[in-house]
């Protein structure tokens, strides 16, 4: 029994090793930017394309990256303006599309919409 | 004498498995191929290193068993290296350690737009502690193992591409951790020119990132092997049962999740000059089922190349 359990605890001591953490970043002298609207053209419908349009700005006139991830999905494009696909498993659910807007200096907002997949 | 060489042989090739680690159920399975599950005893002071390389083609979207048309006219593909390591420090105790890396992508075409998905790198790894009940041996015709293990989410699960990241069935890793369950029987038939081994495997997936759980994966792999030849080339009969149950999302079940599978994998293995062995074969569905619209295999192929030393 003493055994396994030393067994177990290497093999979880090296699979853990093996994991990683992203860094956070920041800059404390800096106005982050602000979400004003994430707007979305219709409904959710497995097959068929949804435009989401992320309005931004920043009160220091940085310029802005957008990041875009959904749970179940594909989104397709880049910056303000992207195309979402429902993944066909999830029709029936609500599925979370999530964009975070940052300035060059690091800051970040962040917004998240939640579309019901028909 | 015979005898002896058919049980090295079920020792060091009873390989003929190939493990699907890990899938994102919701756009199919492009999983990895795993040997080391599929080998029970190893002699103490032994360890036995791998390089197993697997392809696995998805073309084809199932509605139950009816072969329909994607809605996004998805096309994926895999491709799949693991690197094994098994040592046995102790009588009868063996670790497993794997490293599997991964380079998957996936094409769709939806609204007029096609676009394509891409990702490699270093994918889940997984470790199994095995202990085997009863060794082979001349007498007892039985070989019985068991092991407990666990696959870490040490793949990168938050891969992006031009400001978006990538679905997560493109991504590396699953960033779940999975606890498994392993089993495996050999018989060796009275003429010592046949064996069989069924392995299982059991896993039972954590709660991902985006907050589902994966079904619980339950795949069997039996392996029929004879020795006909007085080359050292042995051919190999498998054929594999997955079942997958449905995801999650909190108590809900994921309606179009969850498949079941029969594969046949023809293979044949060689040791083309002593300690290395070379296997490989195709993975050609039989039949399948599936809970709702999803994406599924439609061929692979794999390759092995393994040793077994003795340190002490």
């Amino acid at each position: 029994m003493r055994t396994v359990a030393g067994l177990l605890v290497v093999l979880v001591g090296v699979l853990i090793s093996c994991s990683s953490n992203p860094p956070p970043a920041s800059d404390a002298s800096n106005h982050p930017p602000v979400i004003d609207s994430v707007v979305v053209s219709g409904a959710a419908i497995v097959g068929q394309q949804v435009e989401i349009t992320c309005y931004a700005r920043d009160p220091d006139g940085d310029e802005l990256n957008y990041f875009w991830r959904a749970n179940d999905g594909d989104i397709v494009g880049h910056g303000m303006h992207v195309k979402f696909f429902p993944a066909p498993c999830c029709s029936g659910f609500n599925t979370k599309v999530e964009v975070t807007v940052q300035d060059a200096h690091g800051a970040k907002a962040q917004r998240s919409i939640v579309l019901f997949v028909l | 004498m015979q005898c002896a060489v058919v049980l090295l042989f079920i020792c060091v090739l009873a390989t003929g498995g190939s493990i699907e680690v890990h899938c994102q159920s919701c756009c199919g399975g492009t999983g990895t191929f795993l040997g080391g599950t599929e080998r029970g005893f190893l002699p103490t002071g032994a360890l036995t290193a791998a390089a197993v390389y697997a392809y696995t083609a998805m073309n084809r979207t199932l509605d139950g068993s009816a072969l329909i048309t994607d809605p996004y006219r998805r096309r994926a593909w895999a491709h799949a290296l693991n690197l094994e390591a098994e040592l046995s420090p102790l009588a009868r105790w063996s670790v497993l350690i794997v490293l599997p890396l991964t380079d998957k992508a996936r094409q769709s075409v939806a609204g007029g737009t096609e676009y394509r998905f891409h990702a490699a790198g270093l994918s889940d790894a997984f470790g199994l502690i095995k202990y085997t009940v009863v060794p082979p041996s001349p007498i007892v015709p039985w070989t019985l193992a068991l092991g407990l293990g666990v696959k870490a989410p040490t793949g990168d699960y938050q891969r992006s591409d031009g400001g978006v990241e990538l679905p997560l069935d493109v991504q590396p890793g699953t960033s779940t951790w999975d606890a498994i369950g392993w089993g495996l029987v050999a018989y060796r038939f009275d003429n010592a020119d046949a064996s069989t081994t069924l392995s299982v495997l059991v896993r039972k997936p954590g709660m991902n990132a985006n907050g589902r759980t994966m079904g619980t994966d339950v795949q069997a792999l039996l392996v029929l092997t004879t020795s006909p030849f007085e080359v050292p080339l042995m051919p190999l009969l498998m054929s594999r049962i997955r079942w997958t149950a449905p995801d999650r999302i909190g108590e809900t079940l994921v309606s179009a999740t969850g498949t079941f599978r029969i594969e046949f994998l023809p293979a044949v293995a060689v040791m083309l000059w002593e300690p290395f062995v070379v296997r490989f074969g195709a993975q050609l569905p039989i039949y399948e089922r599936t809970n709702g619209v999803q994406l599924v295999p439609s061929w692979g192929m794999f390759g092995e190349l393994r040793t077994t030393l003795s340190l002490w």
